[in-house]
């Protein structure tokens, strides 16, 4: 009698995972991941804001003396502000009054799509490196290069890849994260920000002519052709210039904490 | 392959449920609780305690749903996780003798340091990503994994002793009376 050779376990599993590989690439799974994603995104957004909470709860300084000098830090801001806001109003008053009489088109016209922080990836886990997942993708009209801003109208970053139902947001803080970026000096200096640690935003190639104040606001500069002019990047907050060098770069500080962001907003063009 | 669709459907849901946790709670996590990978933990419980085909059904399961939420390469993480599993599984029965406390540590770091190592080769070779023997975080992630691994190992592997004794004693050799 002939005796049927056992089917080897390992074979089979080996041919399911090439099978699934196959069709994931030929797009024929694509109806069955964007099903499972749709089922398991709120519970990815739940997930992630509660560890997002406990994540926030364990950075929260504690120190009286921070408090204190970082409340009088603010408070000399808000005075500041509030007398720049004032000549922001008027001078705002004076442009709708020219554009109405120059027929100017208004530049600032787009459209945002709201969407949730679901999970941060990266290669390795590290401060560094860290883009944000969202749940938003193709489906929602997102596309690659768009630029990302936060509840407060701050630019945290932009997409660098786009799913059908997800997407991935690289901050300006991480390298490799480039921004065309202008500042709000005299000189309307233009020029690329990429990210430097994690942590703060930098300029280089600065031609040593430019003048440059810390606290220049950094805008984007619409040389993009997905991101809009005038969305706020962050501030300056050091200038490294020598006399002897040809360049001069800045660092540029976020205005916003990136570690607790669970809501943001993509800009469509 | 399986003995009753129920646990076709446990091995699913389980493996969707710890990936979703894997990919969105503790990515959340400040750096040092990003660390803890319980995905490869569970890889290494099922293939020390139980063998290396469950092993691989977890990988198959937990992978896919891994590599769906991901934005890496379609079928890296269950690839990587695979060749771990193998790499760790070869260790564990031809130079480990026993299955003790430290043979399990033995079996966590090694499949930890795999993972690890073939996860920055596919990114090189895959997506042309580079890599420097002296990147600090690629060590920080390690040491921070190593630490949760050996964490785990140490607290559950006195209980999981205990359960797996009470069904499957294969840590005590039959004695035939004479």
């Amino acid at each position: 009698m002939v005796k049927l050779k056992r089917k080897n376990p390992f074979l089979i599993l080996l041919a399911i995972f090439l099978l699934i590989i196959i069709l994931h690439w030929g797009g024929v799974l694509q109806p069955v991941e964007r099903l499972i994603f749709k089922a398991i995104r709120p519970l990815s957004n739940d997930l992630y804001l509660w560890g997002n909470n406990i994540s926030a709860s364990y950075e929260e300084r504690t120190e009286k003396e921070e408090l204190l000098a970082r409340i009088e830090k603010l408070e000399a801001e808000v005075k500041t502000l509030a007398i720049d806001r004032a000549a922001y109003y008027e001078v705002l008053s004076e442009n709708e009054k020219l554009r109405k009489q120059l027929d100017f088109v208004d530049n600032h016209n787009f459209s945002t799509v709201l969407a949730h922080v679901i999970a941060q990836e990266g290669l390795f886990t590290t401060a560094q490196r860290r883009d944000l997942i969202i749940d938003k993708g193709r489906q929602a009209g997102l596309r690659e290069g768009l630029a990302v801003i936060s509840d407060g109208g701050i630019v945290i970053g932009k997409i660098v890849a786009v799913e059908e139902e997800s997407a991935r947001v690289c901050l300006t803080t991480t390298p490799g994260c480039q921004l065309a970026v202008s500042l709000q000096n005299e000189a309307r200096t233009q020029g690329l920000s990429d990210g430097r640690l994690g942590l703060t935003i930098a300029m280089d190639y600065i031609p040593q002519l430019e003048k440059i104040a810390v606290s220049d606001i950094v805008i984007t500069s619409g040389l993009s052709s997905e991101i809009p002019r005038g969305l706020v990047v962050g501030k300056v907050a050091e200038v490294k210039s020598e006399s002897n060098e040809v360049w001069q770069s800045a660092l540029i500080e976020p205005l916003l904490n990136f570690n607790n962001l669970t809501i943001v907003s993509v800009v469509l063009p | 392959m399986f003995k009753t669709f129920g646990q076709f459907l446990f091995l699913l849901l389980g493996s969707l449920l710890l990936a979703v946790f894997q990919f969105s709670f503790f990515s959340a996590l400040p750096l040092w609780g990003q660390y803890l990978y319980p995905g490869i933990i569970v890889v290494v419980f099922i293939l020390f305690f139980v063998d290396l085909l469950p092993a691989l059904y977890f990988i198959l399961a937990f992978g896919f749903f891994l590599d769906i939420l991901s934005f890496q390469f379609f079928g890296v993480y269950s690839l990587v996780l695979a060749s771990s599993a193998l790499i760790a599984n070869f260790v564990l029965k031809n130079f480990l003798t026993n299955r003790s406390l430290y043979s399990l540590l033995a079996v966590m770091f090694l499949f930890i340091f795999s993972y690890n190592i073939l996860l920055v080769m596919a990114n090189f070779i895959l997506l042309n990503g580079s890599f420097k023997l002296g990147d600090i975080s690629f060590w920080l992630s390690l040491g921070g994994q190593f630490f949760w691994g050996g964490l785990s190992a140490v607290l559950f592997f006195s209980p999981l002793i205990f359960w797996f004794k009470k069904f499957k004693p294969f840590f005590l050799e039959k004695k035939q009376l004479v």
